[in-house]
């Protein structure tokens, strides 16, 4: 597959499958009508995940299934890359730091440090046209939300919001 | 039964009719485009507003905003992969890939159209239906939603082109998420941990704009550039090609639309669910199943003509018993309430004024929004020219407001971001995230059905198969669980034919 | 110099009265939030919403009152919002009664204690309704006792008002009955008995109006202290003196702790908005009638009812 760049398969398969047996065990706290269907669920999800695991390993068995239901690996045009660990570490922490960012202080003053911060820093635009993009969306916020909608945007925990 | 329309025609053609209905479309619009708000949440805040007026006018004010929310939807589905309310998830599939394509314009200009086209044919079935509204209602028990929310979650997880077993996966994780919460059947708390926000389960909203809008932005930060990823000269296309389009798929539509009405028309089910099937009987009934998620403008037109038709099948059993076939219709009917008037399985006649007065604003309001829609398509679509590090984090932004308005519930901000980073790992290491949110929406309604029934039965397992419509529903599932198998099996056959001869 | 210091506290006194009671006169002196425990629409939800619209006017100030929609778990997440609020007479909430007594009296921990919570006045009372469906072999009473099999009770769940109802008529009746539970509100059950998916249900009389009318359920037992329809008995005349009277009634509370004068500046607005011709109008033609109490009548009310739902725990379980 010449120009493709794929994707591991054994990795996420072997979690998938972890997960399940964790939540099948989990099941088992439960007894009588409440336990019946998740636990048929757990069961299906067990199966299935070691099949995928199965489908993933270079193994003729795993060819098999693979071909009869798991369906070709993606494959994405020459030059795509899907990020270096920590490129993806970083993507996913900047709306975390936001949500704490809300939690803690509210919109309005997570929202331009956010955007701000952004696109200084990840998006390595100019100051002024970060600044430029941060007030527009507090200002999209406010215009929409507390003026238009008459609704009390979150203040945040620091400003009483809780 | 025209005396009652032409009543509504004349309550609605007077100046503050007409305002009111333009109020409501553009406050569904804007309700639908924002991610974690929706329809239910515009009718909730436009309550109190509405005391001064007669019943007539705020119903002509609801029927405004739910005639247009669903398109309003279908705007950020398309250029954010956003679903605007959660049945606009499946309008994601194909409707952003086309946005990436440079065809954002295209994209909207087809769900305008389907949208208006899909509403007007569910007012039309319901118009058709009232007569024997009641008896449909009646026909479907415990055991018929069994039966259908089964059907439900296997088509899905054939329309996940070729990726069959990890459709299933996704399915079944899906279900354990339905699994949290309160069991009102059963009684007791599962899943939670001691979590007290948990206890009603994993709120939908939030869930799906973390899936789809989060997830993407991260992935769009990942990536770089813009949301429009053609090389060479990024041309918007012309949103008249969507409109000529829709018209050309004509039967999608009319099959789009009978769905939506008809699953909208069961309480309980939603208009996901009618989107969400809408979009697999597409998939599988092509001939080409595998251009789906990759732009096939089919895929924007069967689902939205599916949730817009599902509004008027959600007014069947509104009307049929004054129960809501919706959450719209449940909120609908406490304005209703508000306003002095008593819902029942008589509403139709003591009320005929302003039921009408609904119908007819509903019909209206989406095709109105529809032409507000292809007049700012054009702009609109520049949105996927901007560059993802000013569209990644307004996003972000805008879409967790929205998510905290819901229910004023920071936790549900936090659920969104959870399920943001599920998404992202499902796009990247490719798990159809179609299936886990169909197998959450329903699986619930199968469980809690499954047990319904199996008491209705007294234990005994054979009343799914005792019943019509249950049996017909079930026998219909293995024949589409077995059809790409049987196809396999028979495209091998013909193949081994040819080369032996 | 005696004099001088008797001057001077007099000044104080005077200052010091002058500032309590001003500080009493302005009570209210910000909006009010009226919290429903419950998702918009819905027969509790457009009635607290009548109410507070009309509150206003007989609150000092021009205050406004806001309603606010807490829904979750069941009306829990409401009335614990409303335990945790100050006192100050700024937060009151709407409460389902018996309902929200179910977690104390099934002994579940809970983000809020019934017994300390202010009660500020009631606003209606919907006694409850026994209906069969058209297609069960059940069409009366009578049937009822002599039902050989179990009968199907179609409900919401067991944390719901009527259940509690359905169970102990269950109990005091004395006929074997198996829940059909899950569905999602008064409606959809009551739907489900139309629909044949059980033989009878349990509820408010006024839910229930609509569809006793258009014959799509048969009434069985009135728990009304007089039957609404011809040849229904109530529970009274049918013997079953316990559950009299029974049904859901709509308390307006505030948090624990508040302060007199606040409790009785609120009930006199609550029972004067009850009184109001524009509510009554509301509440005849949505037959949605308020029976109102005001605050002290509505604390031994709740005492009252609480005592003797205690003797019934086991049956609830």
């Amino acid at each position: 597959m010449s120009g493709r760049v794929t994707v591991s398969r054994l990795t996420p398969a072997v979690v998938v499958f972890a997960s399940s047996v964790g939540f099948l065990i989990w099941t088992y706290a439960y007894t009588g009508r409440g336990h019946m269907l998740p636990a048929l669920t757990g069961w299906f999800l067990v199966i299935m995940s070691f099949l995928d695991i199965v489908a993933a390993t270079p193994t003729r068995i795993g060819a098999a299934i693979a071909d009869f239901f798991a369906g070709k690996v993606i494959g994405e045009p020459k030059g795509y890359s899907h990020g270096t660990a920590g490129r993806v570490l970083m993507a996913a922490a900047w709306p975390g730091l936001f949500v704490l960012g809300v939690i803690f202080f509210g919109f309005f003053v997570a929202i331009p440090i956010y955007v701000f911060a952004f696109m200084l820093l990840h998006g390595k635009k100019k100051p002024r046209e970060a600044l430029i993009g941060a007030a527009a969306t507090t200002l999209f916020t406010l215009v929409v939300f507390e003026w238009l909608l008459n609704y009390e945007v979150f203040r945040g925990i620091v400003f009483g919001g809780i | 039964m025209v005396e009652y329309f032409s009543e509504a025609i004349a309550l609605l053609f007077t100046l503050k009719g007409i305002w009111f209905l333009v109020l409501g479309t553009g406050i569904g619009l804007v309700f639908g485009a924002i991610p974690g708000l929706g329809g239910t949440t515009a009718i909730a805040l436009i309550i109190p507003f509405t005391y001064g007026m007669s019943a007539e006018q705020a119903v002509i004010l609801v029927g405004g905003i739910m005639g247009s929310v669903a398109f309003g939807g279908s705007i950020s589905a398309i250029l954010l992969n956003t679903p605007g309310i959660a049945p606009n998830a499946a309008t994601c599939f194909d409707g952003f890939p086309l946005a990436q394509q440079g065809k954002a314009g295209m994209a909207i200009g087809a769900a305008a159209t389907s949208s208006s086209l899909g509403g007007l044919i569910g007012v039309f079935i319901l118009i058709a239906v009232i007569p024997i509204a009641k008896q449909i209602v009646l026909l479907f028990g415990p055991p018929e939603f069994f039966a259908l929310a089964v059907m439900g979650i296997g088509a899905i997880a054939l329309s996940t082109g070729g990726k069959f077993l990890r459709g299933l996966i996704a399915g079944g994780v899906g279900m354990t998420l339905a699994f949290i919460g309160y069991d009102a059947v059963n009684g007791g708390v599962r899943f939670t941990g001691g979590v007290e926000y948990l206890w009603d389960g994993i709120s939908l909203v939030p869930a799906l704009t973390g899936l789809f809008a989060v997830a993407e932005m991260i992935k769009l930060s990942i990536e770089g550039g813009t949301v429009a990823r053609v090389t060479g000269d990024v041309k918007i296309t012309r949103v008249s090609d969507g409109v000529w389009a829709t018209f050309k798929n004509f039967p999608v539509v009319l099959r789009g639309s009978a769905i939506g009405a008809f699953i909208g028309a069961i309480p309980g089910v939603g208009g996901t669910v009618a989107s969400f099937l809408s979009y697999a009987s597409v998939v599988q009934t092509a001939k080409d199943p595998e251009s789906y998620g990759k732009g096939n403008i089919r895929g924007v037109i069967a689902p939205e003509s599916a949730n817009n038709a599902k509004d008027g099948g959600a007014l069947i059993p509104t009307l049929a018993f004054g129960i809501p076939g919706s959450a719209e219709m449940a909120i609908f009917l406490g304005v209703l309430i508000l306003h002095g008037l008593q819902p029942g399985p008589l509403m139709l006649i003591e009320n005929s004024s302003v039921i009408f007065s609904l119908i007819l604003a509903l019909a209206v309001a989406c095709v109105l929004a529809s032409l507000v829609g292809l007049a700012t398509a054009r702009w609109l679509s520049l949105i996927t020219l901007v560059d993802v590090h000013i569209v990644a984090p307004a996003v972000v932004s805008v879409a967790l407001v929205g998510v905290y308005a819901l229910h004023s519930s920071w936790e549900d901000v936090v659920l969104a971001l959870v399920f943001g980073w599920l998404g992202y790992l499902m796009i990247r290491y490719d798990y159809p995230r179609i299936t886990l949110v169909i197998a959450m929406v329903l699986g619930e309604l199968a469980e809690r059905s499954f047990h319904q029934s199996i008491i209705m039965g007294d234990g005994d397992w054979r009343i799914f198969f005792s019943r019509n419509i249950s049996l017909f529903l079930l026998v219909i599932t293995v024949l589409i669980l077995i059809a790409p198998a049987v196809r396999l099996l028979i495209g091998q056959w013909r193949a081994q034919g040819e080369t032996s001869s | 110099m005696i004099k001088r210091l008797m001057t001077a506290l007099a000044v104080v006194g005077v200052a010091l009265a002058g500032l309590a009671s001003a500080a009493k006169a302005e009570f209210p002196e910000k909006d009010i939030t009226f919290l429903i425990p419950f998702s918009p629409g819905g027969g509790m939800d457009s009635q607290s919403r009548a109410i507070a619209q009309v509150l206003s006017k007989y609150l000092p100030n021009n205050v406004n009152v806001i309603p606010k929609n807490v829904p979750g778990a069941g009306g829990k997440k409401g009335y614990g919002e409303l335990a945790r609020s100050a006192p100050d007479g700024y937060t009151i909430c709407v409460i389902n009664y018996p309902g929200a007594a179910l977690p104390a009296l099934l002994g579940e921990e809970a983000s809020y204690d019934i017994n300390t919570l202010t009660w500020l006045g009631r606003m209606s009372a919907e006694e409850y309704l026994m209906a069969a469906s058209p297609k069960s072999e059940i069409k009366s009473l009578d049937d009822l006792k002599k039902a050989s099999k179990p009968v199907k009770i179609t409900s919401t769940g067991p944390g719901s008002t009527a259940h509690v109802g359905a169970s102990m008529a269950m109990s005091v009746i004395g006929f074997k009955g198996e829940f059909l539970t899950g569905y999602k509100g008064s409606a959809d059950y009551i739907l489900g008995i139309v629909r044949g998916d059980g033989d009878i249900a349990v509820a408010p009389v006024q839910t229930f109006q609509k569809f006793v009318e258009s014959g799509d359920v048969t009434p069985i037992m009135s728990f009304e202290k007089k039957s609404s329809f011809d040849g229904v008995p109530t529970a009274a005349e049918a013997g079953y003196a316990e559950l009299d009277g029974m049904g859901v009634e709509r308390y307006i509370a505030g948090p624990p702790g508040m302060p007199d004068e606040i409790r009785k500046a609120l009930s006199d607005a609550i029972q004067k908005a009850i009184a109001d011709p524009e509510t009554q109008e509301w509440a005849k033609q949505t037959n949605r009638p308020f029976l109102g109490l005001d605050a002290d009548e509505s604390d031994q009310a709740v005492k009252k009812s609480l005592a003797v739902m205690v003797k019934f725990k086991d049956a609830l379980k």
